[in-house]
């Protein structure tokens, strides 16, 4: 609905606006400063939804390659991060169809193999953070969309083409096994 | 109800979800169930510490390898933005030669340093400069417009988008939307209208309405903004106008504000504020009238400018024209032979003079014509406010007498009606007047008198009232409009100065890069001698 577009995109400096269509039209310091306001976003969730540095790493580089090119196809309409992070989740849902890195229904305990992102905060923050690379890869997307990065169930849905109540079930059971992981 | 099901409404809860009359029987349930209660406590603390995770979990270090990696896939030509290809495989000629490629990029920073150059020489606007935009910034109003690329494929939009050189904007009967038109104005494409960007530049910006209506609000130097239509153009001299057309190119202009001239091939015409002007096909701007110019003077203008009405159309123009039609007959005068003209500048000039500077060549040029055309404005409205204060003065004069007569009426009114009750009749009398009954209504009468009398000061001083609110809102008005006027230098001084900034870091990068390929050109060593290449000598046999 115009309106509803129209109230999202006040927040839409006509700085960012001037980048998006500077990048678009191939300027690669527009880009850059794009993505020096975004990358710190962006990495936090490839690392949180991967759970794996290695992993962070490319999906956070596919994710700015793949927004350079389809920047023209930006609809003004939404917040530039959102848009970010929508390409982050189809990309990492991309990767786990076709790579097999992951099991399906059971994320292991980190070992040397997965070099965890965990990093040095309060104990009960790391606690958090190991608790959340413990789920299962879809609860743990659905996570930490809704309780970490603020979408909606709705959009969650969109973005991991599932159905709302899905999502909703993901993010009740992943609260509820975090839970009992930290007690 | 199980504790399973209050555990998903606590979720819900959490979630921000759950109906009114879900969360109080949740709050119920709870206040009797402790493993609820813990429950809840333990997924509210959950939450609340995701929401607060830390974001940053890159260093400087880590996020400039990143930059590294991400920027050598972009700057492959076959990763562009808005193409599909997989940047990962492919390699390119550029790659082999690096010599090449430092050319290159040398010639590019030279070409920068140049262009910035003459950007910011004197005599030339930075701040334009930077403001001057190959896309202007479109804002759907309502509905949503369609954007229409050179090829003709389209893209609906709702919200903020961009359209640039060669496209085209187009709305339905529902929709309406906004264009920014880079630093210069405003224009809003009304429903049921296509709009296309020609050209937008430092020094020109050119658009072409194919149909429908267009509202334009520009605020910069003349002769910058065109608007082209099939029947003619409209040449923005710094105002705000409606221009409508239809498919045919036949349309219609009103000036709302300041001036425009509209041109064809054979024909100039100069529309002033308050101004209608005609425009057809084939034969380009009419003569511009007011809208208080009568319908019998309108025809004859369309048939002296449309119909080929030559010497009988204006001479039924001169012959109808009031003092109100004394604009249009200033605007003919281009297009008339010399005695008509000087009746029309006679018969003018008696109304409201002539400038001094007014000679027989400026009378016909349009533009020449604009001084007389704005004295001509500055007197009707000292006029009409002359007669807006004077008949403001008779209005309460008027009224005041109204109401001082009202009120002795009603006085007079009053006094008469205060009259004493009438007893009833008694049995005896009443065989007298047994057909005339006089029930009392003193009382009713009474109030109902009262209730008309009115307060003549009290409606004096609300009268009052509604005029000093509507001269506070115009004083906020203008207020508003200098504020805005003050923001908007502000910004334009702060965006230049960054550009500036961004210069002068340029430079002293390049004199860097400079020094440092001086520095790693190491000489070149002496040959030595054993090691020179002799001839081939001949063999001996």
């Amino acid at each position: 609905m115009p309106a509803e577009a129209l109230k999202e995109v006040m927040s839409l400096t006509y700085t960012e606006f001037d980048l998006i269509r500077q990048a678009a039209d191939g300027s690669h310091k527009a880009f850059k400063e794009l993505f020096d306001n975004n990358v710190s976003r962006v990495y936090g969730l490839c690392s949180r939804i991967s759970a794996d540095r290695d992993i962070a790493d490319e999906l956070c580089q596919i994710v700015f390659i793949k927004a350079w090119q389809k920047l023209s196809d930006f609809r003004f309409g939404g917040k530039f991060y959102t848009w970010l992070h929508t390409i982050a989740v189809n990309e990492f849902l991309s990767m786990k169809r076709t790579q097999k890195r992951f099991i399906d229904n059971f994320a292991p305990f980190p070992s040397q193999k997965e070099r965890s992102v965990t990093h040095e905060t309060t104990g009960l923050k790391i606690d958090i953070e190991s608790a959340i690379e413990k789920l299962p890869w879809q609860q743990r997307l659905a996570f930490i969309l809704h309780d970490v990065e603020g979408f909606k169930h709705k959009e969650i849905a969109v973005m991991m083409e599932i159905e709302e109540g899905t999502s909703k079930s993901h993010v009740h059971r992943a609260r509820k096994r975090m839970r009992d992981n930290l007690v | 109800m199980k504790c399973e099901e209050y555990e998903i409404l606590i979720n819900n809860k959490i979630d921000g979800e759950i109906s009114d009359a879900e969360d109080s029987k949740l709050s119920e349930h709870l206040e009797n169930c402790k493993s609820c209660t813990t429950e809840a406590e333990g997924l509210i603390k959950i939450s609340g510490m995701s929401e607060s995770l830390p974001v940053n979990f890159l260093s400087p270090y880590q996020k400039e390898k990143l930059w590294k990696s991400i920027n050598n896939s972009i700057s492959k030509p076959s990763v562009q933005p808005g193409l599909n290809g997989n940047s990962y495989h492919k390699k390119n000629e550029i790659e082999r030669f690096p010599v090449f490629r430092y050319s290159i990029a040398a010639v590019l920073v030279i070409a920068v340093i140049l262009t910035s150059f003459l950007i910011f020489s004197p005599g030339t606007s930075s701040s334009s400069a930077y403001m001057v935009l190959p896309y202007w910034k479109i804002t759907s109003l309502s509905g949503s417009p369609v954007i229409l690329n050179k090829k003709n494929s389209g893209k609906a939009f709702s919200g903020i988008d961009s359209f640039s050189t060669g496209e085209f904007l187009t709305t339905d009967v529902n929709s309406k939307a906004e264009i920014k038109v880079a630093s210069i104005g405003a224009l809003i494409l009304e429903p049921s209208s296509k709009l296309r960007m020609i050209k937008s530049s430092e020094t020109e910006y050119r658009v072409e309405l194919q149909y429908g209506t267009l509202n334009a609000h520009i605020y910069s130097t003349p002769k910058t903004f065109f608007v082209e239509t099939r029947s003619t153009i409209a040449v923005d001299m710094g105002c705000a106008y409606t221009i409508t057309v239809d498919t045919s190119g036949d349309g219609i202009i009103y000036v709302h504000s300041g001036m425009v001239v509209l041109t064809s091939s054979n024909r100039e015409s100069l529309v002033p504020a308050g101004k209608f002007c005609m425009t057809k096909k084939d034969s380009g701007p009419g003569t511009p009238y007011s809208k208080y110019s009568s319908a019998a003077f309108r025809n004859a203008l369309v048939s002296f400018d449309f119909n080929n009405g030559g010497a009988a159309a204006l001479k039924d123009i001169l012959r109808i024209a009031t003092q109100k039609d004394a604009a249009t007959l200033i605007c003919l005068m281009p297009r008339v032979d010399d005695n008509t003209r000087m009746t029309i500048y006679n018969r003018v000039n008696a109304y409201s003079p002539a400038p001094a500077s007014m000679s027989n060549d400026s009378m016909l040029k349009p533009e020449a014509l604009n001084d007389w055309l704005q004295n001509l404005e500055e007197n009707i409205n000292e006029s009409i406010e002359n007669s807006m204060q004077l008949f403001d003065k008779h209005l309460r004069e008027h009224m005041e007498k109204d109401m001082e007569k009202l009120q002795r009426d009603m006085e007079e009114l009053n006094n008469n009606l205060e009259v004493p009750k009438t007893p009833m009749p008694d049995s005896k009398s009443y065989k007298k007047f047994k057909h005339f009954e006089f029930p009392d209504i003193t009382n009713e009468i009474q109030i109902h008198l009262d209730s008309l009398r009115f307060d003549k000061k009290q409606i004096i001083a609300e009268i009052d009232k509604a005029m000093e609110e509507v001269r506070q809102e115009i004083e906020n008005n203008k207020m508003q409009l200098d504020f805005d006027k003050e923001q908007l230098n502000l910004e334009l001084k702060k965006v230049n100065e960054e550009i500036k900034e961004e210069m002068k870091k340029l430079k002293e990068e390049m004199k860097k890069e400079r020094k440092k390929r001086k520095e790693s050109v190491k000489p070149i060593p002496p040959e030595d001698e054993e090691d020179e290449v002799k001839p081939d000598e001949p063999e001996k046999y």
